[in-house]
């Protein structure tokens, strides 16, 4: 069973998320013609900071949080920050707009940014993580 | 928290093997935007609400970052197939939701 808790751990961080990429949206307008900059934005920065968290918490991470901090921000504010539906909306708007190289270039590029921020995430975490540990090690701590 | 929901009891009866849940969650994400941005060409009076609903409460529905961190887990844990498939359905699966979505919202309102 799910703690109550957790919901309002994740309702919150998925709040917070949805507005701050409320934000991105408002400060990126799309142009005419281009790809969506914010969705891009929001989607590849969430990817990104995912993966830097899932390590940084991970079992040989150098951050402690509670369940509840970890859903509040995985399950919360990354995953309301980052969004699949408006993505696929946007993608059938630039081919209902007739741009067929725009629309298939939009989903290959943001498939590819995303793995790729996620996996830059995981690996600066993984740095982060070794960093602090060998500087343990040498500390004698 | 409607995503949460669904994510944990999807992950209660199917396992945490392959990311059905995040599956589940885009993929009719998708098709309610495409309903909804049928409704809003077809009524112009809902736009407020409707922009707000599709954009806020759609929007945080569905996910990107989970979608990215399963699928790279999935890989560096040597389950390319999986990996691969998750791709291939997430984006297949939303991609012609949407239209789906759409194509009904027309024939609705």
């Amino acid at each position: 069973m799910v703690r109550p808790g957790l919901y309002v751990a994740v309702g919150l961080g998925s709040a917070i998320g949805a507005l701050l990429r409320f934000a991105c949206s408002l400060w990126l307008a799309t142009p005419d013609g281009s790809l969506p900059p914010a969705t891009l934005l929001v989607n590849i920065t969430g990817s990104f900071w995912i993966g830097c968290y899932v390590s940084l918490t991970g079992p040989d991470g150098c951050w402690r949080v509670s369940d509840w901090q970890k859903q509040f921000m995985l399950s919360g504010v990354c995953a309301g920050f980052t969004t699949f539906s408006v993505f696929s909306l946007e993608f059938m708007q630039l081919l209902q707009a007739g741009q067929i190289l725009l629309a298939s270039g939009y989903v290959v590029l943001s498939l590819i940014l995303w793995l790729l921020a996620c996996l830059a995430g995981l690996t600066l975490g993984s740095r982060i993580n070794r960093g602090r540990s060998s500087d343990k090690g040498a500390n004698g701590v | 928290m409607l995503r949460f929901a669904v994510a944990n009891t999807l992950a209660r009866f199917w396992g945490v093997q392959f990311p059905l849940a995040t599956l589940l969650v885009n993929s009719s994400g998708a098709l309610a935007i495409g309903f909804i941005a049928a409704l809003l060409l077809a009524k112009p009076d809902f736009s407020d609400w409707g922009l707000a609903f599709s954009v806020g409460f759609l929007g945080s529905y569905t996910t990107v970052s989970s979608f990215s961190l399963q699928t790279i887990i999935l890989w560096q844990s040597h389950h390319y197939r999986k990996a691969l498939l998750n791709i291939g359905l997430s984006f297949g699966l939303c991609l012609s939701l949407v239209f789906a979505g759409f194509s009904l919202g027309n024939l609705t309102w």
